[in-house]
């Protein structure tokens, strides 16, 4: 759709989504640093490296914890899509984070050890923080190696050079990458910490973000559940009532084979086309319909709804899809389309 | 098959439930109140 490459397409909306992360972390460092030495057990005062190492830490755990909870609360409610559009940013800030936290550990306790300093961390566990057979620094180095992974192979390019399927499997080690740092937390900060305060804010993270996924898990399959089966087995695929899908928005079903379709309503009249974007797979189907085009969030390619084309100059083009009114229910013909085929859009009430 | 996808998610996560906050727990539950003379110190300048 573009003929100049640009290695970052900056929008007005990514620049306040980026914004607003790098102050919210700011922010929280400020507080941390501001009330951490209060909360601390009066017999091991803080010191500045300690309280920085700390401030990192927690705060790239806080954010790891966040960038897992948009997918779920995304599911829950739309009004949170917004922040799943651009959330390889926050992935990349949390590695930066993350960093910085290990830079701090790696400058203050091991500046002028006889070994390199990765070396020397990882041969060496802190006096009084080793459980039999549990050490924790190698659980954090190896979050960080992933977190590292996966900013490397956040870009765009990354994408398209290891296709959606490879690029999304890999992009699941963040799932490997929030189990080590909840050992990295459970068996290391957690047993320094002096007061209760860090345990229950990791507890009430830990808990709030299985609590969400298991919601969101259970709404999918209460809805699937919804669906007849005789309807399931019958060659038309049922979507739902035409009033499920509010005006210039998008809803996604699934067919038997778990290709994802995408059904807008524009106007009074509803649209199915495939939920994956020609440009890079982007979900068309949490877009939103912009200037009569279907709008993908991720990188703004448009098509149009009668014939899933992308509007002259461009060449791109969607698979369509046939609907029909049947007691009340919209149903979608499983069958695709060619890519630009058009379809009269269906009426509904 | 996005039914079968989406009910491993939710064992994953139901295990995950368990698994997590177990973690945190047992790691809090079986610290130890150390002296100060116990904490981490910075290795010395050669």
């Amino acid at each position: 759709m573009s003929a100049r490459f640009v290695p970052v397409s900056w929008t007005p909306a990514k620049l306040v989504y980026d914004a607003v992360l790098v102050a919210a972390v700011l922010l929280y460092l400020g507080l941390y640093i501001w009330v951490a030495p209060a909360l601390a057990d009066p017999r091991m005062a803080l010191d500045g490296p300690t309280l920085m190492m700390r401030a990192y830490g927690s705060c790239a755990f806080l954010l790891l914890t966040l960038a897992l909870a948009i997918g779920p609360l995304a599911r829950l409610d739309p009004r949170f899509l917004p922040l799943l559009y651009n959330r390889r940013h926050l992935g990349v800030l949390t590695c930066l984070v993350a960093l910085a936290h290990a830079e701090a550990v790696l400058g203050w306790y091991f500046a002028f050890s006889d070994t390199p300093p990765l070396v020397a961390v990882l041969s060496s566990e802190p006096a009084g923080l080793r459980l039999p057979g549990v050490a924790f620094i190698p659980f954090g180095v190896a979050a960080l190696l992933i977190l590292l992974l996966l900013a490397a192979t956040s870009h765009d390019f990354w994408l398209a050079f290891l296709g959606p399927p490879l690029w999304k499997a890999l992009h699941m080690l963040i799932y490997v990458a929030y189990g080590c740092v909840v050992l990295h937390l459970g068996f290391g900060a957690l047993q320094a910490a002096g007061s209760p305060v860090l345990g229950l804010v990791a507890l009430g993270s830990v808990g709030l973000l299985v609590t969400l996924h298991l919601l969101a898990a259970r709404r999918e399959a209460a809805a699937d559940a919804a669906v007849a089966p005789a309807w399931r087995e019958a060659p038309w695929r049922v979507v739902g009532p035409p009033e499920a899908i509010a005006e210039g928005r998008g809803h996604v079903v699934h067919l038997a084979d778990g290709e994802p379709v995408a059904v807008f309503r524009h106007e009074g009249r509803l649209s199915a086309v495939t939920n994956l974007c020609a440009h890079q797979n982007g979900p068309l189907g949490e877009g939103r319909v912009v200037d009569g085009c279907i709008t993908c969030p991720w990188h703004g390619f448009q098509y149009r709804l009668e014939d899933g084309c992308a509007p002259p100059p461009y060449s791109e083009k969607l698979a369509t899809y046939r609907l029909r009114l049947a007691d009340g229910l919209v149903l979608l013909d499983p069958r695709p389309n060619p890519p630009g085929t058009p379809v009269p859009p269906l009426a509904v009430p | 098959m996005q039914r079968r996808h989406r009910a491993v998610h939710r064992r994953v996560w139901l295990a995950l439930a368990i698994l997590l906050p177990a973690i945190l727990l047992a790691g809090f539950a079986l610290r130890e109140d150390r002296s100060p003379a116990e904490r981490p110190v910075r290795l010395a300048p050669p």
